[in-house]
């Protein structure tokens, strides 16, 4: 028995759950819901919808590329039962979980970080073009006025001392 | 045409038993990141509710009764063999146009040459062009999607507008 992926939504599909459609020529497709069979009827394009896994990995949403997603594949070839192997499956299956779990977790945190730089940049150029709103249009002009008089006082005394 | 397809709501998906075969032993990982960038949003089809009588019961058009072929047929009907078959059909009184005038990618028939050759300005066949410029969606990429393996970005196909000179004649 085996847990089938959703056509659509790429949700699992238990065994006595979802829908099959079969098309006429004799190709089968699997739906974890009615929701999902709905939108394939509506002939929507899954790498399109956004609320899919397919959606999200096309536009580089989710961990895409990583060895910890390779070890669960469809296998149709059946093996014999044996202890051994199964006990060390299942030990193994729990370690890439965490594994994957922590890679995931990851990449979304390194995802969000360009969003929070382009955040920062975006507020200081609304700073930098908003400046008159802060400042006052006369701020520091005060002390180079200052020192204009102060210069021509100097002008004046020095063009006084010619003269004489 | 594409009439009669079945819906079968499965209840008891059991009688398949294969064994989801064990993972193969432990190999340590390394780490590598990419994301594939660029994606566009779906846009709704539906543009304005009048002048169309086609659009009045959008329901209707959804039944699989009156399905339509998908793009993955369509992209197996662009085979040259299976082209040419489509292209040279015999004469059927039964489909438009005595079934002489297809357009292979929209999967319609046309009454007469002219008004095929007028199809393919319109903006529903140049959409449906670009449409199946992206390789079809299948259930392996769904799956690579639930995480059975790393994502593989789907591939560019060419597609051109089907000659219609040799009909010409």
């Amino acid at each position: 028995m085996r847990i089938e992926k959703c056509y659509f939504c790429s949700g699992p599909v238990y065994p006595g759950h979802g829908q099959m459609f079969v098309r006429n020529d004799c190709k089968t497709f699997r739906f974890c819901k009615s929701k999902c069979l709905k939108n394939f009827k509506k002939k929507r394009n899954p790498r399109k919808t956004r609320w899919t896994k397919a959606f999200r990995k096309a536009s580089g949403k989710e961990l895409t590329v990583d060895n910890s997603l390779e070890f669960e594949k469809r296998r149709n070839i059946p093996i014999k039962y044996n202890r051994e192997l199964w006990d060390k499956t299942v030990e193994a299956m729990k370690r890439v979980e965490v594994i994957k779990l922590k890679r995931q977790a990851r990449f979304i945190m390194n995802r969000l970080k360009k969003g929070k730089q382009l955040e920062k940049e975006e507020a200081i150029n609304e700073v930098k073009k908003n400046i008159h709103l802060i400042k006052a249009p006369h701020a520091g002009k005060a002390k180079k006025m200052e020192d204009k008089m102060v210069q021509k006082l100097q002008e004046d005394v020095e063009m006084g001392d010619e003269d004489n | 045409m594409i009439r009669h397809y079945v819906l079968i709501i499965v209840g008891v998906f059991w009688p398949i038993v294969v064994f989801d075969a064990p993972y193969s032993t432990f190999i340590p990982l390394d780490h590598t990141c990419e994301s594939p960038a660029g994606s566009i949003m779906g846009k709704s089809k539906q543009i304005g509710n009048h002048k169309s009588d086609k659009k009045k019961n959008i329901a209707k058009t959804w039944k699989t009764k009156r399905r339509t072929k998908d793009l993955d047929q369509i992209h197996s009907d662009m085979k040259p063999e299976t082209a040419a078959k489509l292209l040279h059909q015999e004469v059927d009184f039964d489909v438009t146009g005595c079934a002489q005038h297809y357009c292979l990618h929209c999967a319609r028939y046309f009454v007469d040459l002219k008004a095929l050759k007028e199809h393919f300005k319109t903006k529903v066949h140049k959409k449906r062009l670009k449409q199946l410029r992206e390789e079809p969606y299948t259930q392996a990429e769904a799956e690579r999607a639930a995480g059975m393996g790393s994502y593989i970005p789907p591939k560019t196909v060419e597609v051109k507008t089907q000659s219609v000179e040799e009909n010409m004649d």
